[in-house]
């Protein structure tokens, strides 16, 4: 199977600091993965690399190659407006506009002018569905998304990643404000829609990591130490560090 | 939270490795009840079995305990589920040793014969020193010792096979050591299956080291 995404010698930093030291990880079409590691390992910052989230912080500078179905994401040709559309992502803090839910989720939509009524309705229904939201926002889209609880909101945002059909989400710690049944919620959708998506998620739960993810990276001070199946890296690691982290005797 | 994890392996660990003990001795004790017709030794094995039977059960419960509560993974999950595995392999060694004892005891007013009583007890007393290679293994978490004691499963076959060749001779030759050569047939196929559950742990061992599930022997 060809690499959906591949990232080449990926060093990054910030000002002098080396938060990624040089990382060679790809991932195939579909399908959902892991990065693990403790706070600091790096990451979320290599999650961000792969849509160009980084590009909004000063004083960041990024070497490697980064390739997502075939085009360079660090070309001066790649728009970011572009990328992002094919590179969803949705963030710790569920973060909905301050505007309705139908709103929301259509949002991408009329940035990228579609203004066709049924059509819009034909995504916000498809997209609250995938997200496993619609039977419980359906009887009411206008009203504000910021009413909904910290677990809907999150799924909202979810479907306003999926109404622009993107190839790729990406997810920082999407479960970690959110109750266990809010985050029971969101692994089942995400399990339902991984045969359509490559997904890819940032989780400080080893558990959570181990149930959904098909495979796992497992990051440590800025290096890669170990990519893998996530069941041979659950169960038989085969580097003592990743041992160690996932054991819990450090981290 | 890693404390409490590796406190509980370690009881674990001891308790498994005092089942093995229990069952070894159960062993020698049913290979002397055996050679030396004793009455009262083969019941104390057969009775202590019960005690065995509870070590498996208790060992079982603990560990799917710790499973659900302290969620292990990697080497800590091989550990426990090597555990889990193995301690009905010592649960089935148990039994075959009280089967020997039961044969003992069937034995007693037969015609015998010496020279298959002694090749018995020899191979009795290889597969007890099998047992306890294989738990010192266990304890030292010594994958190759675990393997050496595997091979040496092929001696425990040679003397069934052994074993088997005298009893029919001597039950050809003389119909009153029917019963008798029966019984010796009997107690050798449980001491080899002894020997085939020894090779289990084994396996066990080397899985808890390399995370690989193979076939000894």
């Amino acid at each position: 199977m060809d690499d959906f995404i591949t990232t080449n010698d990926v060093h990054l930093y910030y000002g002098k600091k080396e938060a990624l030291k040089g990382i060679n990880l790809s991932f195939p079409a579909k399908g959902i993965n892991a990065l693990i590691g403790p706070s600091g390992c790096g990451k979320s910052t290599y999650l961000r690399v792969l849509n160009r989230m980084n590009d909004l912080i000063p004083q960041v500078t990024m070497t490697g190659s980064v390739k997502i179905n075939g085009i360079d994401v660090y070309s001066p040709k790649t728009d970011t407006v572009d990328l992002r559309k094919k590179v969803g992502m949705v963030f710790q803090q569920p973060n909905p506009f301050p505007f309705s839910i139908y709103e929301n989720v259509t949002y991408g939509l009329r940035i990228a002018g579609i203004k066709d009524k049924q059509l819009l309705d034909e995504r916000v229904e498809r997209s609250l569905k995938q997200a496993a939201v619609w039977d419980e926002v359906k009887d009411d889209l206008h009203r504000s998304a910021l009413s909904l609880s910290g677990g809907q909101q999150q799924r909202v945002c979810i479907a306003r990643v999926l109404a622009v059909q993107p190839d790729v989400i990406l997810l920082d710690e999407p479960t970690s404000a959110l109750d266990p049944v809010s985050s029971g919620l969101i692994e089942d959708m995400l399990l339902t829609i991984r045969d359509r998506y490559t997904i890819i998620i940032v989780t400080h739960n080893l558990q959570q990591a181990s149930r959904i993810s098909d495979r796992t990276a497992f990051f440590l001070n800025g290096e890669l130490i170990e990519a893998g199946k996530t069941k041979s890296l659950f169960l038989n690691p085969q580097r003592q560090e990743t041992d160690d982290y996932i054991s819990g005797r450090f981290g | 939270m890693r404390k409490i994890l590796e406190k509980q392996l370690k009881n674990l660990h001891e308790d498994f490795a005092k089942m093995g003990f229990d069952v070894a001795s159960a062993i020698q004790q049913a290979t002397n009840a055996f050679e030396n017709n004793d009455e009262d030794l083969a019941q104390k094995v057969i009775d202590n079995d019960q005690n065995i039977n509870e070590q498996e059960i208790y060992l079982e419960r603990k560990a799917a305990q710790v499973m659900a509560l302290q969620q292990p993974v990697a080497s800590d999950l091989r550990i426990l589920v090597t555990i889990l595995k193995a301690s009905s392999d010592l649960e089935r060694i148990g039994d075959h040793a009280v089967s020997v004892a039961r044969a003992g005891l069937r034995i007693k007013k037969e015609k015998k014969n010496k020279i298959i009583e002694e090749v018995i007890g020899d191979m009795s007393r290889h597969a007890y020193g099998m047992l306890k290679q294989i738990i010192h293994a266990y304890v030292e978490n010594d994958e190759h010792l675990a393997r050496d004691v595997a091979i040496s499963d092929r001696k425990t076959d040679e003397y069934l096979k052994k074993i088997r060749k005298e009893a029919f001779r001597a039950m050809q030759n003389d119909s009153e050591f029917i019963s008798s050569g029966t019984e010796y047939i009997v107690a050798a196929s449980h001491i080899e299956r002894i020997g085939d559950y020894v090779t289990n742990v084994a396996e066990w061992i080397v899985y808890t080291n390399t995370g690989r599930i193979i076939e000894l022997g």
